[in-house]
């Protein structure tokens, strides 16, 4: 990132190599595949704008997605006013998760009579993350895929450690709810069963 | 939600804080050791850090974003873009920025000269009524004697008064 910020093209594509991938999957999970390159792309310019107020010394990853989070967020509150625009539905919050349901929809469309192989696996995942709301997703795929510690996370969402243990606590223990009965008997996730308190 | 029930929502959700940081790795080493003793002796306990553990095992199955071809080099081209446009405003309007700075530092002290102007105008508004008659009031004994004005304004206008004596009729 030092090479970046002197103005070193190739230093900038090393970096683009280097975290496309996980950027990408983070917009993925917390926001959408279709959008999930146009968001990335949003990002590494705002990396390239932001260059010169790069402090050396501070973890690059927990940097990056702290723009990572603020674009997802942009994002999502793009689509959530398009949603209450385009259609009249209950009011259901800012950081409110997916309609419960167009996940079952969805999920039922997916679910085999019998065991569920590893990609439907992965949609059965999916469709829970996705229930989470917004804080709850991003601080899950932050500790899972980031491998960041509570301290790092609190610092890309700009909370206090405590208040992500809370969270993380709170997310975990609504995915294990949500897959419960996926889990137990193949069963589409269930989002009604989930906590909305963050 | 009676007392009891949120008591033990309460005490659930501090157990699962304790199991969740414990997986996360961030207990102390004596918060370690004591999540361990208690999983060593309480089945309860024990099932519901398998069943946190087993959750989070399957977020596993998800999907790793997988970037088009593409990606890096219209990443690239969308940077270049930016950055050609940015030196093109640069170099067509080089002074704009000193320029810019320039009007902004002067701004204060227009603002300062024009609020003193202001205040001066305003302060000496009575003195100037006074300057503009004081022609009049230096012959004002010469007036009084006169007791036809308009005979005065003929002399103004036939110029015999010179420059000492003027404003009649104004």
């Amino acid at each position: 990132m030092l090479q970046v910020r002197q103005g070193s093209a190739a230093a900038y594509e090393e970096l683009i190599a280097k975290y496309q991938r996980r950027v990408i999957a983070f917009f993925q999970h917390a926001v959408s595949a279709e959008v999930a390159e146009d968001l990335a792309q949003e990002v590494f310019l705002r990396v390239y704008r932001a260059r010169q107020s790069y402090e050396p010394g501070a973890r690059f990853a927990t940097w990056l997605f702290t723009i990572v989070h603020n674009v997802a967020s942009n994002a999502i509150r793009r689509r959530q006013f398009r949603k209450e625009v385009n259609v009249d539905v209950a009011d259901s919050g800012q950081f409110s998760a997916k309609p419960l349901d167009t996940m079952a929809q969805a999920a039922s469309g997916y679910m085999p009579a019998r065991r569920a192989d590893k990609r439907e696996a992965a949609e059965m995942v999916s469709l829970a993350i996705q229930s989470l709301n917004e804080r709850q997703k991003t601080a899950i795929l932050l500790s899972k895929f980031e491998n960041m510690s509570y301290q790092d996370i609190a610092e890309t969402m700009g909370l206090t450690t405590q208040a992500v243990k809370s969270l993380l606590s709170r997310a975990r223990a609504n995915l294990k709810e949500i897959l419960e009965p996926y889990i137990q008997s193949g069963l589409p996730p269930d989002p009604t069963r989930r906590s909305d308190e963050d | 939600m009676s007392n009891s029930d949120s008591s033990r929502e309460r005490q659930r959700a501090e157990l699962d804080e304790e199991l969740v940081a414990y997986l996360d790795g961030e207990l102390s080493a004596e918060q370690n050791q004591l999540v361990e003793q208690r999983l060593g002796s309480d089945p309860v306990y024990r099932e519901r850090l398998r069943e946190l553990e087993k959750t989070w095992d399957l977020l596993d199955e998800l999907p790793t974003g997988e970037p088009t071809q593409s990606f890096t080099q219209s990443t690239l081209e969308l940077v270049l873009n930016e950055d050609t446009r940015l030196q093109l405003n640069k170099q067509r309007k080089p002074w704009t920025l000193p320029l810019r700075v320039l009007a902004f530092s002067a701004m204060p002290l227009a603002l300062f000269g024009s609020a003193f102007a202001a205040t001066r105008y305003w302060q000496n508004q009575p003195y100037r009524k006074l300057l503009q008659d004081l022609p009049v009031i230096e012959n004002v004994d010469m007036f009084t004697k006169v007791e036809d004005l308009r005979f005065l304004e003929l002399l103004e206008q036939e110029g015999l008064f010179g420059d000492g004596i003027g404003g009649l009729g104004q």
